[in-house]
């Protein structure tokens, strides 16, 4: 893994109701390493009992390096860390943040981008519609929001995309009809989504239909651990038996017993915590997206930042 | 291991595709009659470039055996062109097949990937010679049908060694200077395919 940046907030605004958007500088002004569209960082929160810990996509200009800007929805069921962020962080509030990392790159080779973004999903989905206007490619943008009012940085997309960006409001009944809008595309046509996980769904599925390999179909979400129930982890290699709290992911609490685990993006995505299942007593409440249908039905591998065990006996190769 | 070696299996059918491209060479042609034979599906077109010492009459075969959607060529760069042209009104489900020499099935690959097809909507089969197609890394001369570890480089006259390391975006192996250290120093030719 390399190493932090420490960074502190800038500058914080509330967007639309319900997201605020922080920038993000180094204190000495330098300027912070040069990232793609469709990047993400690992922001370290400061939290009363733990510190939080959770990946969010850079949405700005990835050409300017003075400020990373990340927007962040205040979730209701949130653990903590947008609370803490919509709460607590305030101007000047230091924080650490990884390297960015692209799981959700455009393909350099592609000839058509169609980019689709759902609610607070727009954020990877502006970084990548800059990197694409500035390279003159032919790009689309669907941007599908709640309610009028919800449309956070719909007028970015319309200065980036101009008759390109299509608007659909939910409130007002409309949808992204998925079928029609990949019907009919030329070769080398890419599809990028970002939303919630039916959105992604229905967007794949219909890519599915209209026979495109999955080379084509590219999609990003970040999950937080949900709250499970309790249990109890064993590292059959390091001989460790460590309790994992309701609210602590299985992530977590291998990392409070200052065991350290294989980790990166922390939102099952990036597929870096695998980890084998030796036994388990239960079954594996498997949250992520990165792990196949099959692997997930066979049982020997779990996520460790987002997935945890229905049982009470959990035993990994670690 | 050489992981830039090219490997090739039998072609089989994409059942996911929605229209599928057979595009073949010389001996290739034997393998698009095996894969129409395995199998129909509904959009298929096939372009077949014949070689005068070809005397398995592909053609005629491929021409009966999909007569609706048959077309020859008469040399490669015509099909390649006629590819391109294919390719340019393509639409999302096409899968391409390719059969033939490995510098053809490595020429029509880089003019898919550059009309936007992703790895896994192309399939290739070799066919014939095994000789393989040499790039002078000095004077960028590439020579198509090497049978030998070593060759003088028709381009500039070196003598050259030819390693494993295959260029797919050249559709060739790398040859460099054999006695580049040691003037005169060349180990014994010999041949490697027929």
């Amino acid at each position: 893994m390399s190493a932090s940046i420490s960074v502190r907030v800038g500058a914080i605004s509330e967007v639309v109701p319900g997201i605020k958007e922080f920038s993000l500088s180094r204190p000495d002004g330098a300027p912070l390493p040069s990232y793609s569209g469709g990047s993400h960082v690992l922001v370290t929160l400061p939290g009363a009992s733990r510190a939080h810990r959770n990946s969010y996509s850079l949405m700005g200009d990835p050409s300017r390096t003075d400020a990373y800007r990340i927007a962040v929805r205040r979730h209701a069921g949130s653990r903590g860390g947008s609370r803490v962020l919509h709460e607590q962080v305030e101007v000047g509030t230091p924080l650490t943040i990884s390297h960015p990392l692209n799981l959700f790159p455009i393909a350099r080779l592609g000839r058509k981008h169609i980019l689709v973004a759902g609610g607070i999903g727009v954020t990877p989905i502006i970084a990548q519609a800059h990197d694409l206007a500035r390279r003159g490619a032919d790009f689309e943008v669907h941007y599908a929001f709640r309610a009028p009012d919800q449309a956070a940085y719909a007028d970015v997309l319309r200065d980036l995309a101009g008759t390109r960006l299509h608007r659909y409001c939910t409130a007002s009944g409309e949808r992204i009809d998925f079928r029609g809008m990949l019907a009919d595309q030329p070769i080398g046509t890419h599809l990028y989504v970002c939303g919630p996980v039916n959105f992604i769904d229905a967007a794949r599925s219909a890519a599915r239909a209209h026979r495109w390999p999955s080379s084509h179909i590219h999609s990003e979400q970040f999950l937080s651990p949900p709250v499970g129930s309790a249990f109890e982890v064993h590292l059959a290699r390091s001989g460790r038996r460590i309790a994992v709290a309701p609210d602590i992911s299985l992530l977590e609490a291998i990392e409070q017993a200052g065991v350290a685990a294989p980790q990166s993006c922390r939102g099952g995505a990036c597929g870096q915590c695998e980890t084998e299942v030796m036994e388990a007593d239960g079954q594996i409440a498997h949250h992520d997206v990165y792990l196949s249908e099959a692997d997930k039905a066979a049982g020997r591998k779990i996520m460790l930042c987002v997935s945890r065990l229905q049982g009470r006996r959990l035993v990994l190769n670690l | 291991m050489i992981h830039s070696k090219p490997s090739y299996v039998p072609l089989a059918w994409d059942t996911e595709g929605a229209s599928h491209l057979l595009v073949a060479h010389a001996g290739g042609g034997e393998a698009l009659l095996r894969l129409l034979d395995s199998g129909r599906y509904a959009s298929i077109t096939v372009r077949y470039a014949g070689e005068p010492f070809d005397n398995a009459d592909y053609a005629a075969r491929l021409a009966r055996a999909a007569p609706e959607a048959f077309q020859y060529f008469d040399s490669v760069e015509a099909m390649l062109d006629a590819l391109r042209a294919d390719l340019a009104t393509s639409r999302m489900g096409l899968r391409l097949y390719l059969a033939g020499s490995e510098r053809f099935l490595w020429r029509a690959t880089g003019i898919a990937t550059a009309a936007g097809l992703c790895a896994d909507e192309i399939r290739r089969e070799q066919a014939g010679s095994r000789a393989r197609a040499v790039y002078c890394v000095h004077c960028k001369n590439i020579e198509p049908q090497v049978t030998t570890n070593i060759l003088t480089c028709p381009g500039c006259a070196r003598t050259l060694m030819v390693r494993d390391h295959y260029s797919a975006r050249l559709a060739a192996y790398m040859g460099f200077q054999v006695d580049a250290e040691a003037p005169g120093a060349i180990p014994a030719v010999e041949t490697l395919y027929a």
